[in-house]
């Protein structure tokens, strides 16, 4: 899974747990929870696989992977794959 | 610092590591909240005229005859969806977020899926735009 350049323009704002973000490529304003946040971090220094972004994703919320349920985690990344803030390439929980 | 208030009414005021705060809020936000607050949210705000033009990530799809396509099953079909100028108009491309009609896909019983039109039954044929539940929800 690898981060789009859209993603590195991204404007952030901290608004309590949640993340006001807006995305110039797109002209659009997103909304964001920690979960999703991390998802985007955790590829910020170079590509890594879905099942580690999960794992180091849980790891940062204090959680064990299993917590974060694979059917939720697979739509916030194809969510987030629409927007063009990142490409999973043919990477997916069920695959691994 | 940390006042912990006991069900007597007492303060207690104890000093934690930042280590322990760390390990004590993670463990205090998993009981509160339980492991379904963590679930990932990516919402897209709208505003009047930036609705207009803004799109959404869908799959068009060349539905045969037969009106039998492979989807997965949380996908929503948009018949009448308009795609975005510039974009694709077969494959992955970009629809307009305007409202329009959405329809659940029906199970065939085997992995395929159909496309009813709500007013007759009969399947959708043809070029039809497929979008994910997340994705259809931009279109209000």
């Amino acid at each position: 899974m690898v981060l789009l350049p859209a993603a590195k323009a991204l404007i952030w704002q901290k608004w309590d747990d949640l993340y006001l973000v807006y995305q110039p490529s797109s002209a659009e304003t997103h909304v964001f929870n920690e979960t999703s946040a991390l998802i985007l971090a955790s590829i910020e220094r170079g590509p890594r696989p879905l099942a580690s972004v999960r794992e180091w994703t849980a790891d940062r919320l204090g959680l064990s992977a299993d917590d974060l349920v694979p059917e939720e985690f697979d739509l916030a990344v194809t969510r987030l794959e629409e927007l063009g803030l990142l490409d999973r390439g043919d990477d997916t929980i069920a695959a691994e | 610092m940390k006042i912990i208030k006991t069900m007597d009414n007492k303060s207690e005021t104890t000093v934690a590591s930042p280590a322990q705060t760390t390990l004590t809020d993670q463990r205090r936000r998993r009981l509160v909240r339980g492991a379904a607050a963590f679930a990932p949210i990516v919402l897209t705000l709208r505003s009047g005229a930036l609705a207009a033009a803004s799109c959404t990530g869908a799959t068009i799809v060349d539905i045969p005859t037969t009106g039998n396509f492979s989807a997965a099953d949380s996908d929503v079909c948009a018949p009448e969806a308009v795609v975005c100028p510039g974009y694709p108009t077969s494959g992955p491309t970009k629809v307009l977020t305007q409202p329009t009609l959405k329809i659940q896909l029906t199970p065939t019983g085997t992995s395929e899926f159909t496309c009813n039109n709500p007013a007759s039954g009969t399947p959708y044929t043809g070029k039809v735009a497929i979008l994910s539940s997340v994705a259809a929800s931009s279109l209000v």
